[in-house]
């Protein structure tokens, strides 16, 4: 019994140009991303992107980079192709500024920027990073400088965020209050329910707050349907066929169950991942029956090939063995129930990898689908 | 006097620390002592109330003697919130309440301040003996622990703001309240902790009460062991079958393994403020492990 092993994504990945790497939290979603996307301007003509949604910061000094607001910057490990590696962190603030500033005009825009309610609302309504990615990503593909753009997801969320992403906006500033506030001359007017609300947002959020609310949506309402039109385009070639879907999960039959609820809502849109990759499986030496044979001889003090002080001393030692034997079994079943047609492993490593030379070995092994002698 | 004799715990961490497994079981082994529990989830998912088999709601239910679970919903809160308020005229509904709604979670400072209000009110009902949360990912437990002093990055507005100093005195007040910060014996979970720790003490009232490393992985050996062990493993006896050799090397995997885990536990010992609880919870051999047995790692680590 080996570690189940296959052709690499390295194919797959080099037949598109936008990957998206999706998966719930820490599991090692930014890990992978970047090491595929060093492994890709390995393999491939032309600069590569990895843009990030909140990685952790050692990783980005891992790349050797340093990186502010949304500029991609150019990664300082030189993984030895042709083209260059890009890596960016989405700022969701900024991308949100950079959208409203290239659709409205520029006195608009001024006062859009100023607005206190503005911020809040791109931060918190919901999954305006999402939005904001989508805003990004638009002037990411319009450049056309990148032969390969790796996405990876924000954290603990459905991939098909993204997609529903302009729906929401639009949603968003469509919805009744926008009437309410803006009237049909940007003057507050509207019956009895109007009344009530600006009562109650009068009285418990303040006078102030109202007004900046109204002049918020009265600006926006001419800047959305652009806004909305572009990240609408964004979001269709995300799902097109230059696009493909990577998941990335821990071996735990949990997040293998919350992995079947996300291929099950990506079918609602015709859509499938292309490939799943399974971080963290215990190493090859795990899966290997002789070894829980000898570790359990080692163990029961019986039949052990070893010397009498040999076995003893290393007995709780084996001991350990036997357990993440029996842990690497249970992964072997638990990914087995994956449901896709590729899949791709990585072993747990002792050091998890946090430095250029590190993330290109496990780019190379994810590209390739070889795995060596851990 | 351990964690739980406090009254309000405030359990956060980054994603897959297993923070909602650890919170459950702190709930529950306060529950076997006796206490009144309530373990509160908020971070949308459903958490807590999932782990023990119910839906999730806006109610208190109990799951298990002297054990409620409450999923926090922001816009029943923001609801109870206004009814509070407003009296009679606080009765909406419908489009007026959705679009309300909609308003107050962009004004800043009001979602976050419903939440932390909220886990405030629990604990100071008498309810309770133990308030136990189920808490939002790092920075969004910032901002809300910030939320009622206002000196964080958001600071609330309106009618909310006003009544906040009781919220304040409940959080701020270390024999009353902990933040407890799961996180794992990497590189990666530890530095997000020790960044979360400095801002908690930076940027809001409320102190850290302990920090739990999951899925630690105890040392195999005592030292003078080790070395013995050490010396055997860079000899290895010759003509050795393919798996003895296998042992060899998945003995030495594990020995790296522990210690990483011991280098970077006594990283964030010396990093952390002086008499910080670390409460480990070691790795187990199962893909899913028992919540018992987080539950018994944790009584022996609080020497229950």
């Amino acid at each position: 019994m080996t570690v189940p092993t296959m052709p690499g994504l390295g194919e797959l990945v080099a037949s598109r140009s936008l990957a998206v790497v999706a998966g719930s939290g820490g599991v090692g979603k930014t890990t992978v991303s970047a090491a595929l996307g060093l492994a890709a301007s390995r393999h491939l003509d032309g600069d590569v992107l990895v843009l990030t949604i909140d990685p952790a910061r050692r990783l980005a000094s891992a790349l050797g980079i340093d990186i502010d607001g949304n500029e991609a910057v150019e990664v300082q490990v030189k993984p030895g192709g042709s083209g260059r590696i890009f890596a960016a962190m989405l700022d969701p603030g900024p991308a949100w500024d950079a959208m409203v500033v290239r659709e409205a005009e520029p006195d608009a825009a001024r006062r859009i920027l100023a607005n206190p309610v503005y911020r809040r609302i791109a931060d918190t309504f919901v999954h305006g990073n999402d939005y904001a990615a989508l805003g990004w990503l638009d002037e990411a593909l319009e450049s056309d400088r990148y032969r390969l753009i790796i996405v990876d997801t924000p954290p603990s969320q459905n991939a098909l965020d993204f997609f529903d992403a302009p729906g929401r906006v639009e949603d968003f500033f469509g919805s009744a209050l926008m009437g309410w506030l803006t009237g049909g001359d940007g003057t507050f007017v509207g019956g009895a329910a109007a009344r009530t609300f600006a009562t109650l947002a009068d009285k418990l959020l303040g006078s102030e707050f109202f007004a900046d609310v109204v002049e918020f949506f009265e600006l926006m309402r001419d800047v959305v349907p652009a806004m909305v039109e572009r990240t609408t385009a964004v979001a269709d070639e995300l799902a097109g066929d230059d696009a493909t879907f990577v998941a990335v999960t821990s071996p735990s039959i949990d997040a293998i169950a919350r992995l079947d609820q996300l291929a099950v809502s990506l079918a609602t849109r015709a859509l499938t991942f292309d490939a799943v990759v399974v971080n963290g499986v215990e190493p090859d030496v795990f899966w290997d029956p002789r070894v829980l044979d000898v570790a359990t001889r080692i163990v029961e003090g019986e039949r052990s090939p070893l010397s009498a002080r040999a076995t003893a001393l290393l007995a709780p030692g084996a001991e350990y063995v036997i357990e993440r034997c029996g842990v690497a079994n249970a992964q072997k079943t638990a990914i087995s129930a994956v449901a896709s047609s590729s899949v791709a492993t990585v072993p747990r490593l002792v050091h998890s990898p946090t430095d250029g030379e590190g993330l290109l070995a496990l780019g190379e092994l994810l590209w390739s689908g070889s795995v060596g002698d851990s | 006097m351990t964690i739980l004799d406090r009254r309000l715990l405030i359990v956060g961490g980054k994603g897959g620390t297993g923070k909602s497994s650890v919170a459950a079981s702190l709930a529950e082994l306060a529950a076997f002592r006796g206490q009144r529990t309530l373990l509160i989830s908020a971070d949308g998912s459903p958490g807590a109330a999932g782990l023990f088999g119910v839906e999730p709601r806006h109610e208190h239910q109990q799951v298990a003697p002297n054990l409620s679970v409450l999923q926090i919903e922001s816009k029943a809160s923001l609801n109870e919130f206004v009814k509070l308020q407003l009296g009679p005229l606080g009765v909406v509904s419908g489009p007026v309440a959705s679009a309300f709604s909609f308003v107050a979670e962009a004004a800043p400072g009001v979602s976050e301040l419903l939440l932390v209000g909220k886990y405030a009110e629990e604990t100071r009902s008498g309810n309770w003996d133990l308030v136990v949360v189920d808490a939002a990912a790092s920075g969004h437990l910032l901002g809300e622990l910030a939320a009622p002093t206002g000196v964080g990055e958001i600071a609330p507005i309106g009618r909310l703001a006003k009544e906040t100093d009781w919220v304040v005195d409940i959080l701020a007040d270390p024999k009353i309240t902990g933040v407890l910060n799961v996180t794992l014996a990497e590189e990666v979970p530890v530095s997000e902790t020790l960044d979360f720790v400095e801002r908690l003490h930076s940027e809001t009232p409320a102190r850290l009460g302990a920090v739990v490393v999951n899925r630690t992985r105890p040392q195999l050996y005592a030292r003078v062991r080790r070395a013995e062990v050490d010396r055997m493993l860079g000899k290895p006896p010759s003509r050795l079958s393919r798996g003895s050799r296998g042992v060899f090397s998945a003995i030495q995997i594990g020995l790296d393994r522990a210690d990483v885990a011991s280098a970077i536990d006594a990283q964030l010992r010396a990093a952390l403020p002086l008499g910080t609880p670390i409460l480990h919870v070691p790795e187990f051999g199962a893909l899913e492990v028992p919540r018992d047995a987080i539950r018994e790692a944790l009584a022996d680590e609080l020497s229950l």
